[in-house]
């Protein structure tokens, strides 16, 4: 990366910013917050310097890489980054045993709304852990409810990627579809959407109680512990994700989870809490592997499965979906198939309550 | 009333090509014994492969100056003067870049109907019925045509292996004068431009390994090309691929790109939109690996596994080099 | 020069296609509408000639469906001048429909070149491309990608796709219509936010599209989805088993050594 935060900042002073959004640097940041943290004026970085030179960029006519404008486009168009029909969200429920209200179509007051994400709603590997999130929920006796085929994404990656106007966009129709229902909270798998419900919707006037579902869960940890009854003997090590971790300095709750599954060994990581490495999904990473490696970038995703098989761990959970798979495929360049797995903490607690569909890949 | 069918001959690299000979078997199955086929060729007859023309009751060869050119403006002009409309029924045009051109002039000057995306056509009393199929080959249309001459640009396939029976009499063959100013030189054609060739010639792989939009990012081409390796085959892509730049022109696979062949087709995450699948069809073996148990491309191959490529192939290389090992 | 890019709304494949009951029609009350492909590819074109010959470009489209956002679009990156066409009707403009008010159309605004798309998924009983220039008596080539100026102003370059990624450099005389099947380089990309100020500041000039439809020239007997006729025999089980049935079926082929 040429252009470093510091770079940047040194170069705005001088004038010359028009060098750094011509440079391929600002489409190499994944939106780790770790400058954010370490600033020792406390400016947080990630979320103003980046999108803000991105979003120069863009109003300047620079191209982003074609794959993220192919995200974009399908955002805009379909609500999802993928470009998959927004009738297909609910493929996932499929064949799932528990009932599923779909508030869309029928409105009912419930607990939780819970926003399942793209990722969940239509990517096979993190389908399975949105049935087991369905799962526990209903046995929890939590009376929740979906969107259906009126959910749409939050838009926290454009508006780290500088698409600022199509998160404005997202924002407001979220809000008038939020709007239309009654709940007590809203809770979400991706770190990433719980963020941006949680720090930037309320800019825009959209202000709804949001969790991450891990600290949802932890804070309704007495009422799972009877279910946990099966036990998991591994030896497990959980990698801090960015947003709900050193972003929100959430660190404990999934401890909290994962220490509550009987057989569970957890051991740390060298990097662990907020000074974990990120998986290199965010920003916009998800689509930019090929453009970051062209530029010199590591896969920041093989680095963190290495200090993952680094603690004899055999199981790697996670609590973000971007993860699973980047994970997944990490530990198979690193020829680790046989030692490492790499689970949700959902997949986890569902196989623990013995509800789980299948035990995982 | 003996009617006429028109079947402007496209000759491409040399050769006459496999569409129009799908338009002379269809005029030949729609004229019947009554009606005359005439086929009309710009240029001179190639020496090669020209008993398709066979098929027609006359040939007429416009041949003086630039008329062999491809510039279907100047060509489209001179058959709609040339041609007597009172007694044209049909003229059946291959759906072609060329074809594409010409026959939609040719309805516009004369004001008469076209009937593009043609995949079937047949005679029911005195209407010709046309089926059109549109919307990336997902929808089709039946149309009745009344009127006459009709335009008619044909889909390749559906002539293809229909049986004709031999005609008895060789095609007249007539040359007619083209003057210069019956020529319309406001579009001239100045050269072939060859794609940038770098080793690998998809269409003479015996295997293919191929990728489409569900390849998802260009890294991922990775995965494609170590399972090519191990098969001893050749990594091709559909057009959104080439599109995007994650593969050269060159490897591109379907109507305006290559046709191929091989052995083995391998479609990974490719949907089988019929300009693609017009690629790929006479492969040998096509397997299909889509997430999508609904997509297209599992009308056209012989075996289909509906899930996730990135779980499919990684599976796959392993078995095929397990498999390597054992023998 | 005075270029001229129309642009269409047409159905949007990523969904399912729903047929009207009466089955004369698609039923354009469900269908999603997107941009059409190539129109989109002669827009990027446009803006190219615009770029390199400082070409004035309008660009024109009848009222239906959610045409103004792809307007808006057109506003954001650069255009010059916004024609809407009038079209109170329930399904959108057939190719004969759109020649005729083009022909009219193109004259009165002393257009040079027009750009638009060589193909749309919904033609069948014409084609809008080809047929506007025959109507106009101008020239035309089709399925370009790529328009070029050659030094000589009234003569173009445009390069014509054939099979086998090999193009045909044609000379064009102006006027002309060129049927754009892509661009030279991938439609550019405009931010959301960009859109949104042009939704507030551009303004369309509006003309009267034609009052009644045009009947088109064959009839419509019956409109349906593709039949499904052959289907691949599917492998099914867990990636390990698929993949060692595969392997197995590419052995029996003699694929496989």
């Amino acid at each position: 990366m040429e252009y470093t935060p510091r770079r940047i900042i040194a170069e705005a002073w001088s004038g010359t910013l028009e060098r750094v959004i011509r440079s391929p640097s600002i489409w190499m940041c994944v939106g780790c917050y770790t400058c954010s943290l370490r600033c020792p004026r406390q400016i947080d970085l990630t979320d103003t310097v980046w999108p803000a030179m991105r979003d120069y960029a863009l109003q300047e006519g620079i191209q982003p890489p074609s794959e993220l404008r192919t995200a974009f486009q399908n955002l805009y168009l379909y609500g999802n980054v993928f470009g998959h029909s927004p009738r297909k969200r609910l493929e996932w429920t499929r064949g799932l045993e528990v009932t599923v209200r779909d508030l869309s179509k029928s409105p009912e007051p419930v607990e939780v709304l819970w926003l399942v994400g793209c990722y969940p709603s239509y990517h096979p590997r993190n389908q399975v852990v949105a049935r087991e999130m369905a799962r526990i929920l209903t046995a929890l006796g939590i009376r929740w409810g979906i969107l259906g085929k009126e959910e749409r994404a939050l838009g926290d990656c454009d508006r780290l990627f500088g698409e600022e106007g199509l998160f404005e966009m997202l924002v407001e129709s979220n809000r008038r579809l939020f709007e239309r229902f009654q709940f007590e909270k809203i809770v979400l798998l991706d770190p990433h959407a719980f963020r941006a419900l949680e720090k930037f919707y309320p800019r825009f006037g959209a202000v709804f109680p949001a969790e991450h579902y891990t600290t949802f869960l932890a804070s309704r940890l007495e009422q799972l512990r009877p279910w946990l009854v099966k036990r998991i003997n591994a030896r497990v090590t959980y990698h801090d994700n960015c947003c709900v971790g050193r972003r929100c300095r959430c660190f404990d709750a999934p401890r909290k989870l994962l220490t509550a599954i009987p057989g569970i060994e957890l051991v740390e990581m060298e990097r662990n809490r907020e000074h974990a490495l990120c998986c290199g999904g965010g920003g916009g990473g998800m689509w930019l592997d090929a453009f970051i490696t062209q530029h010199g970038g590591r896969r920041l995703s093989d680095v963190r499965v290495q200090h993952a098989l680094k603690t004899g761990a055999e199981i790697l959970a996670v609590s973000c979906p971007f993860e699973l798979s980047r994970f997944e495929d990490a530990v198979k360049v690193a020829g680790a198939e046989d030692r490492l797995r790499v689970r949700d903490i959902l997949e986890l607690l569902a196989e623990s309550m013995g509800l789980s569909e299948g035990g995982g890949p | 009333m003996s009617r006429r069918i028109a079947v402007p001959v496209e000759a491409y690299q040399g050769k006459i090509t496999d569409l129009t000979r799908e338009c002379l078997i269809a005029a030949r199955l729609l004229a019947g014994d009554q009606d005359e086929v005439v086929a009309y060729m710009f240029g001179e007859i190639p020496a090669e492969g020209n008993s398709v023309l066979q098929l027609a009751d006359r040939i007429i060869t416009f041949e003086d100056g630039q008329v062999g050119q491809p510039v279907a403006l100047a060509q489209a002009k001179l058959l709609c003067s040339k041609l007597d409309r009172a007694e044209l029924d049909l003229v059946l045009v291959g759906s072609s870049s060329w074809g594409l051109d010409l026959g939609p002039l040719m309805a516009a000057y004369w004001g008469v109907p076209l009937v593009a995306n043609c995949q079937w056509l047949e005679r029911r009393e005195n209407s010709l019925w046309a089926t059109c199929r549109i919307c990336a080959g997902k929808l089709m249309v039946d149309v009745e045509v009344e009127a006459r001459p009709a335009v008619v640009l044909l889909l390749p396939g559906s002539f293809l292996r229909k049986e004709v029976a031999p005609r008895s009499r060789q095609p007249v063959i007539e040359r007619e004068t083209v003057a210069a100013e019956e020529w319309d030189s406001r579009v001239r054609f100045q050269r072939w431009i060859e794609p940038q060739r770098e080793d690998v010639d998809i269409t003479q792989a015996e295997i293919l390994v191929a990728v489409g939009r569900g390849i998802e990012r260009q890294e991922n081409l990775e995965l494609a090309e170590e399972l090519a390796e191990v098969l001893g085959g050749v990594v091709c892509g559909s057009r959104p691929v080439v599109d995007q730049g994650w593969l050269p022109p060159t490897r591109q696979v379907g109507k305006s790109g290559m046709i191929v062949k091989p052995k083995l087709y391998l479609a990974l995450g490719i949907s089988g939109a019929p300009e693609h699948v017009e690629g790929m069809k006479d492969a040998d073996l096509i397997v299909a690996i889509n997430r999508d148990e609904q997509a297209p491309i599992f009308h056209v191959a012989d075996y289909g596994i509906a899930a996730d490529l990135f779980d499919v192939v990684p599976a796959l290389k392993e078995a095929l080099i397990a498999r390597r090992q054992e023998t | 020069m005075n270029v001229l890019v129309t642009v269409r709304l047409v159905p949007d494949l990523v969904e399912p296609l729903v047929v009207s009951p009466q089955e004369d029609n698609l039923d354009w009350e469900e269908t999603s509408l997107v941009l059409n492909e190539s129109d989109d590819h002669a827009l990027e074109e446009a803006l190219l000639l615009k770029e390199k010959h400082r070409a004035r470009i309008t660009v024109t489209a009848f009222d239906f469906g959610e045409i103004d956002q792809v307007l808006y679009m057109a506003a954001a990156k650069g255009v010059d001048r916004i024609i809407k066409i009038s079209w109170p009707h329930r399904e959108p403009p057939n190719s004969l429909e759109i020649v005729e008010t083009l022909a009219r159309l193109v004259p009165a605004l002393g257009i040079d070149l027009v750009l638009m798309g060589c193909q749309s998924p919904t033609e069948f009983l014409g084609m809008a491309a080809p047929q506007l220039a025959a109507t106009l008596g101008w020239s035309y080539v089709g399925v370009v990608r790529g328009v070029e100026g050659s030094g000589r102003s009234e003569a173009w370059r445009a390069f014509k796709e054939y099979p086998g990624a090999i193009l045909a450099e044609m000379e064009v005389r102006l006027p002309a219509v060129v049927g754009i099947l892509t661009a030279s380089q991938p439609p550019r990309y405009v931010p959301v936010s960009r859109i949104r100020a042009a939704a507030q500041q551009v303004q369309f000039e509006t003309i009267e599209g034609p009052d009644e439809l045009k009947e088109p020239p064959a009839a419509i007997r019956r409109v349906y989805l593709t039949p499904v006729t052959a289907h691949a025999t599917m492998l099914r089980g867990s990636e390990e088993e698929v993949a060692r049935q595969l392997v197995e079926i590419l052995l029996e082929k003699g694929i496989l050594k």
